[in-house]
């Protein structure tokens, strides 16, 4: 009797256990289709999935961007993890191409994989169509090295810039060519083909004004062209050549402006913005000499940004002139940081702890994200271009009340 | 008048750039009947040579040779491997692996020299400029304008003057009839292609002393350009397609002078809205050519 209550007992825990095993994995299998990943104490790895272009226009940004990050990642992850204890999981996803359609399809399969936070694409119109699915799901988002502050506005509230944003960069140039360089006059150069080259201008002239400078004239030029013949007969026309011509313009376009002004007898200095900032550009001698370019590095001997370059240009050396990848090792202390100050390693408490985040030191100055709606007030460099080298001349950080509103 | 003269000036040298891509896609259509749109891929590959032949220390001269080389090397090369196994295919297979080539091509020069563009340091008399009473003209833009000049005529001569010549004007008139009185094909395949190089590379050296660097995708913009030339002035058609890159250089020049500043970003919606016009209404182009590519 005793051996067959026994083994009814047996029995009936037997299959209560079966149940409840069936019925939690049919839950977590659940779960893990809905994407919610069960953070448990011991679990103390943060995934971040990388939705970046290795094809494409964006890939020359993208690359450098994801060598960077993955420099502070590995650093952080040979020190313990973030704060000590957060390991960084790095998950690759499929190339961008430059594209919104592979964009999406790369995103979608990196939160599918449950990443806590993504990096998409440099390309804003990339990081806008990917984001949209990540706002859904509440992931953190930083948008590659992209500056336009709309990247944020237009996803919503889980997605963050990690490089300065237009405003700040346009802003503080104009009071740097103001007040530093004592320019009185500028022409503005645009294109309408994106924002970044129609506005970067505009937000210069905002400052430069308000602190005594004149527009005296804007040109309009279109990606690809090559004859400049209207804009430079416009410039000529001017009752005086102005001081400054400020450009968001970029390779291939501002060169070949650059050949026929100064063909045309046109000595204005370039005021440029942080398109510029790449050894092609630099190569090009005495047409780009004198030219004033915004920067995210800091080439001075000695400073915090030299020593981690040295690090970086042994692992990379054909990148380390390319910015993008200081942007992504800032981006990426900023996450560690982000972290370790959550204490966690979902989404929801990064994303709040970023948010409280200010003053924080990475190699190019102090960083902050609180009270400035997801788009990081950080220290602008401005360099100016001598015998092929970006000379340092001034690093600036933008009073927030200088700040001209996103366009 | 000295801006008009400026202007005239600029549109023929932007023409000149865009007649030489697109003589280089008339060729191939004449004989083949299809666009290749992997031509751009060769202004890139040229752009390359000649980096890496400077850094190698070649005196300039002889870096535009190795490069105009290895741009003529590589259209063979391109039509001996991806174009010959399609012979006698529907041209509409050939363009979409001409696409194909253009694609794989750009990821391969990404993967073997990176994602930056290469600057180009050229030497002064094909980027300075010279003041003639009080018209500022580019060295690029006059260098543009007679090679244009030189070339058009060069070809003119070897299409009707030398046997290579005869046997391709014959091949793009009836190539059936062609093959029939003993035209090698084989070679009469690799010369188109060949030349098409060649004027790529020459193309190639103006573009990029232009634009001062070289960059995976530098070839897409011009090959766009040089397209529009080959249709609105006669598909197959080489004189009409020079006419076209002139006609488009022109156009080009003239709508950054009248459009105002705010519709600056139509100007290339207006230049395709011409080619619309002209598929529709004058379908053969400015010059047509005197009978379509048969194959």
């Amino acid at each position: 009797m005793t051996e067959i209550n026994n083994m009814k007992l047996y029995r009936g825990v037997g299959r209560r256990t079966v149940l409840a095993s069936l019925l939690c994995g049919v839950a977590i299998t659940a779960a893990g289709f809905a994407g919610i990943r069960p953070v448990f104490a011991e679990d103390a790895t943060v995934r971040v999935g990388f939705s970046l272009a290795h094809t494409g226009w964006a890939a020359a940004y993208d690359i450098a961007f994801a060598q960077g990050l993955q420099l502070a990642f590995d650093k952080a992850n040979a020190d313990g993890g973030a704060g000590g204890k957060f390991k960084i999981e790095v998950i690759e996803g499929t190339d961008t191409a430059s594209s919104s359609v592979e964009a999406i399809k790369s995103a979608d399969a990196l939160m599918e994989q449950g990443v806590d936070v993504l990096f998409t694409s440099c390309d804003a119109t990339s990081s806008v169509a990917a984001g949209r699915s990540g706002q859904k799901k509440g992931v953190l988002m930083f948008a590659g090295t992209s500056t336009q502050p709309d990247v944020p506005m237009k996803v919503g509230d889980w997605m963050y810039l990690a490089n300065f944003s237009d405003n700040i960069s346009g802003g503080s140039t104009g009071i740097f060519a103001a007040k530093d360089l004592g320019v009185k006059t500028a022409y503005l150069l645009k294109s309408s083909d994106n924002t970044y080259t129609e506005f970067v201008p505009e937000y210069f002239a905002t400052t430069f004004e308000k602190h005594g400078g004149k527009v005296v004239g804007k040109g309009n030029y279109t990606f690809g062209q090559v004859d400049f013949g209207g804009i430079i007969a416009e410039i000529k026309a001017l009752p005086s050549e102005p001081e400054a011509i400020m450009t968001a313009a970029f390779e291939p376009e501002l060169p070949a402006f650059l050949r026929q002004a100064r063909a045309a007898g046109i000595k204005s200095r370039i005021v440029g913005a942080d398109g510029i900032d790449s050894p092609s550009f630099y190569a090009l001698g005495d047409l780009v000499e004198g030219t004033i370019v915004v920067s995210n590095r800091l080439p001075v001997e000695g400073s915090k940004y030299d020593e981690v370059a040295k690090v970086f240009g042994q692992a990379h050396p054909d990148q380390v002139g390319n910015s993008a990848w200081i942007v992504g090792y800032d981006a990426g202390q900023v996450l560690i940081e982000a972290i370790k100050n959550a204490g966690a390693t979902d989404s929801a408490a990064i994303r709040a702890a970023l948010d409280k985040m200010a003053d924080f030191e990475v190699p190019n100055g102090k960083i902050s994200y609180a009270g400035f709606e997801r788009r990081p007030l950080v220290p602008i460099s401005f360099l100016e271009i001598k015998g092929g080298n970006g000379v340092f001349v001034k690093a600036a950080t933008i009073e927030p009340a200088e700040i001209p509103a996103p366009m | 008048m000295e801006l008009i003269i400026q202007y005239i000036i600029n549109a023929l040298s932007l023409g000149g750039v865009y007649a030489l891509i697109a003589l280089g896609l008339a060729i191939v259509f004449s004989i083949f009947g299809f666009i290749n749109f992997a031509h751009g891929e060769l202004l890139t590959l040229f752009g390359y040579s000649l980096f890496y032949a400077l850094g190698a220390g070649m005196p300039f001269p002889l870096a535009v040779a190795v490069s105009l080389i290895a741009c003529m090397a590589a259209a063979v090369a391109m039509e001996r491997v991806a174009f010959r196994p399609l012979r006698g295919a529907n041209p509409m297979t050939l363009l979409v692996s001409s696409f194909a080539i253009s694609g794989a091509l750009q990821v391969i020069f990404q993967i073997a020299f990176g994602t930056m563009p290469k600057p180009l340091i050229l030497p002064n008399f094909l980027t300075g400029a010279f003041n003639i009473g009080g018209v500022y003209i580019g060295a690029p833009q006059l260098i543009s304008i007679v090679t244009v000049a030189i070339l058009a005529l060069a070809l003119n001569l070897f299409l009707n003057k030398t046997k290579f010549g005869l046997s391709l004007v014959a091949s793009a008139q009836d190539f059936d009839v062609a093959k029939l009185m003993g035209i090698r094909v084989n070679a009469v395949y690799a010369l188109a292609f060949a030349i098409s190089g060649f004027l790529a590379g020459v193309a190639a050296l103006l573009w990029v002393s232009m634009r001062g660097s070289v960059a995976p995708d530098m070839g897409f913009n011009p090959l766009v350009k040089a397209f529009v030339a080959t249709i609105v002035g006669g598909m197959g058609s080489l004189t009409g397609a020079v006419a076209g890159g002139f006609f488009l250089g022109i156009l080009e020049v003239a709508l950054q002078i009248v459009l105002p500043a705010d519709y600056l970003i139509f100007r290339d919606a207006l230049i395709l809205a011409i080619l619309i016009g002209f598929l529709l209404f004058r379908p053969r182009g400015l010059l047509p050519a005197a009978a379509m590519p048969v194959k």
